[in-house]
């Protein structure tokens, strides 16, 4: 045989994986569309019939079933030219695996639900649609909650809102009652520093119980170090301030020292001994006299079996600082109806978004919703549910509008912290590597 | 019609042999293959849209800052850079997957081996036996990952319960920076060691009887015969079984997913999964290409480095 079938052969096959790469990538490339201006951005409602697509993470069981019937039928009686297809997806992180996939096939959802954890990002990558103009004349400021906004603001505190809430938590200090009456404690009220609590917690730990418990969670941590006067990332949101901030790591050094000094916050060994790995949240396990945790656990904690209620969370030797955030809808930028998109996002997060859509611990972004009777649940756990609502004032996010957020805060902080607070490392060394490790991250696109 | 002479000076490398049989090959005269082409276009296309052109997408990928966006740029090695002079969870990462490799591969072929010496004899039980250290090879490496989760909680599982039984004081496996990665290597052998004796019992039997018998007649006892008879004429079978587990186990995902998510403090950080937090949670995708490609690279070199060792070792009959 000569030699020229086998060099055919090899040219062929070459000739077949340049053309199928050459294929992959004008097929992406033509999936994915200019960013011009959307056909309805300029034009009024029309009559032709609309069909838009919303979907959210599943935040409680049945929730496409229950917004079918009060929020999207509703609103296709108001706007009888547009139809709604709605979905829930269960499991937080496999929402936003799938919300990547459908941009990825140019399929995105009209309107969808934005989380702060990735609305920077997707901000960012221009993903989702500037409405600051839309919020600015058409949601009054007094009718709507409007802490929670700044921390939706590209591509900085003053930047503009690209998503606007429909919900939103905070931290409060959870108390097991019947812990406090056997150690005769006065109840947590406003009055509270984090001293007063170190105290209370030492009066509150004993045989096989603690008085607090400890962690680097955002929901905790952040807002203890801004209210001592520290920070967490510096004022450009690009660069970690953590290793330069004695009061931050003070801060952290109080938090480690509840467990290791103190001895009031269990440690891994001692978790284990109570029995905590058990419970949904250390509070619930009825061990542990006080935590500080997100609202949106209240409904989970109505589950124990002693009595317990809510306080604010105390405020630091500067100010007081509670975390919170809100949970958004956002309008996609690869949406061709940008109006009734608008529409539908306003009537979502408006007072057609009854009470019942925010069991437990969630607060409407609605003011009149959120101020009525029946959200303060009387009758039920806690008593001073109204405790959230005072919070509003001090609430401050945690650095949501830098990059990455998700990596630098959740998995990267959280890790570098837990030799501190596992007694393994000090907490110079854990917040030198921790700042270092935060830095690489907000520099990447 | 090979002669003896040509039989005894034919190449023995199956390069020799390979331009030998291009001669005789009857792909280049074949004239059926207007029938043969839809029987096998199903296979071709599968594998072409499922496995080919993923993998040169991937490639390409590799080199771009793709994150599921228009923005797409090309930016040749940087990816490749980052991750190499950069990046230390990469290295950590690295350290953590060689440090379950060595240990999971190490302890499962010796372990399945024992257990093939053990069970390679003609009493009663040992097929029930063969089955049972079969079993968890065949269950779902989820769910073996949840239950072993439940068995090897510090506060409840059952591991601890039992340890405290005979006085010790159980570790916080996957809560513990030092018990994290041994409890996954604990789960991998329970999980892979049936897989290796099986195995090893195919190629005790491929050893024949006469040379076992030879050597007990030259007065080797049951430990000299082991060790200086079995395992040597063992040893492709070892060689086999060691590289089909190094690939695997460098690729270890679904232990670290279900049951620590590379905590406490990255200990248990793997390349895939460190792969998979790039891609799936930070949506990075031109970066978690390249690095499924170094992932590659490094299975392909070790593989490479133990074929090019079997000759030291592995003694073909």
């Amino acid at each position: 045989m000569t030699r020229a079938p086998r060099l055919n052969r090899r040219r062929f096959l070459a000739q077949t994986g340049t053309a199928g790469l050459a294929a992959t990538f004008m097929a992406r490339a033509s999936a994915m569309p200019a960013a011009s201006a959307p056909r309805a951005a300029l034009a009024r409602l029309q009559d032709e019939p609309v069909a838009l697509s919303y979907t959210s993470w599943e935040l409680y069981p049945q929730q496409a079933e229950n917004e079918r019937q009060t929020l999207i039928e509703p609103f296709q009686e108001q706007f009888p030219n547009i139809t709604v297809e709605n979905s829930a997806v269960a499991g937080y992180d496999a929402y936003w695996q799938k919300i990547q996939t459908l941009y990825a096939t140019n399929q995105a959802p009209d309107v969808y639900a934005m989380s702060v954890g990735y609305e920077w990002d997707f901000a960012n990558e221009g993903k989702i649609i500037d409405i600051d103009d839309q919020v600015k004349a058409e949601m009054p400021e007094d009718e709507y909650f409007q802490s929670p906004l700044p921390m939706l603001r590209y591509p900085d505190p003053n930047g503009r809102l690209f998503a606007f809430p429909f919900q939103w938590v905070c931290s409060v200090l959870y108390y097991n009652k019947d812990l406090f009456d056997q150690a005769g404690v006065p109840y947590p009220d406003e009055s509270w520093t984090y001293e007063t609590l170190l105290d209370a917690a030492k009066e509150l730990t004993g045989e096989g119980q603690f008085g607090f418990n400890s962690n680097s969670a955002h929901t905790q941590l952040d807002a203890a170090i801004y209210a001592n006067g520290g920070k967490v990332l510096n004022d450009d949101y690009k660069t970690c301030a953590l290793a330069d901030s004695p009061e931050a790591i003070e801060t952290i050094q109080w938090f480690v020292d509840l467990i290791a000094e103190h001895k009031v916050a269990p440690d891994a060994n001692q978790s284990r001994d109570i029995g905590l790995g058990t419970a949904n949240s250390p509070f619930q396990s009825g061990r542990v006299a006080m935590v500080i945790d997100g609202s949106w656990q209240i409904a989970t904690t109505r589950g124990v079996n002693f009595n317990w209620d809510i306080a604010m969370v105390p405020s630091g030797t500067e100010k007081r600082v509670i975390y919170g955030g809100p949970d958004s809808l956002s309008i996609s930028s690869t949406t061709p109806h940008v109006e009734e998109a608008w529409e539908f996002l306003k009537y979502a997060v408006g007072p057609a978004r009854g009470v019942e859509a925010f069991g437990g611990g969630v607060v409407p972004s609605y003011k009149a919703t959120a101020n009525s009777e029946a959200w303060l649940e009387e009758g039920m756990a806690p008593a001073n549910k109204k405790v959230i609502l005072d919070s509003e004032p001090y609430m401050m996010g945690a650095e949501f509008i830098s990059n990455n957020w998700t990596e630098w805060r959740i998995t990267a902080m959280n890790s570098d912290l837990t030799p501190a607070f596992l007694g393994a490392a000090s907490v110079e060394d854990a917040v030198r590597t921790t700042t270092d490790n935060i830095n690489t991250i907000l520099a990447k696109p | 019609m090979a002669d003896n002479r040509a039989l005894a000076t034919r190449p023995r490398t199956a390069w020799g042999n390979r331009t030998r049989r291009r001669e005789h090959n009857p792909a280049f005269g074949f004239s059926g293959w207007r029938v043969a082409l839809p029987f096998i276009l199903p296979t071709i296309v599968g594998l072409l849209v499922f496995n080919v052109i993923p993998l040169l997408a991937a490639f390409a990928l590799g080199f771009t800052n793709y994150s599921f966006t228009t923005k797409t740029n090309w930016i040749g090695v940087a990816n490749y850079r980052a991750f190499l002079f950069d990046d230390p969870l990469f290295w950590k990462a690295m350290r953590n997957t060689f440090y379950y490799t060595v240990a999971s591969v190490g302890l499962s072929v010796v372990i399945g081996l024992l257990l093939a010496l053990a069970l390679y004899q003609a009493i009663k039980g040992t097929r029930f036996f063969r089955s049972v250290y079969f079993l968890p090879v065949v269950a779902s490496s989820a769910a073996v990952s949840l239950v072993w989760g439940l068995l090897l909680e510090p506060n409840f599982g059952l591991v601890n319960f039992l340890l405290g039984l005979v006085g010790i004081n159980g570790p916080g496996w996957t809560q513990s920076l030092q018990w994290a990665m041994p409890a996954l290597i604990l789960v991998t052998i329970w999980k892979t060691v049936g897989y290796n004796m099986v195995i090893f019992l195919a190629g005790l039997q491929d050893i024949p009887q006469e040379v076992r018998e030879a050597a007990r007649v030259d007065g080797a006892d049951g430990w000299r015969e082991t060790l200086n008879i079995v395992l040597p004429l063992l040893s492709p079978t070892t060689f086999f079984v060691i590289v089909i587990s190094l690939i695997t186990s460098f690729q270890v995902f679904d232990y670290i997913y279900v049951m620590t998510q590379g905590n406490p403090a990255y200990e248990t950080l793997t390349l895939s999964y460190y792969i998979y937090q790039i891609g799936f949670q930070y949506f990075r995708m031109g970066q978690a290409s390249a690095l499924s490609y170094i992932l590659f690279a490094v299975v392909f070199l070790l593989t490479l480095l133990q074929f090019g060792l079997q000759r030291r070792w592995v003694q073909y009959q």
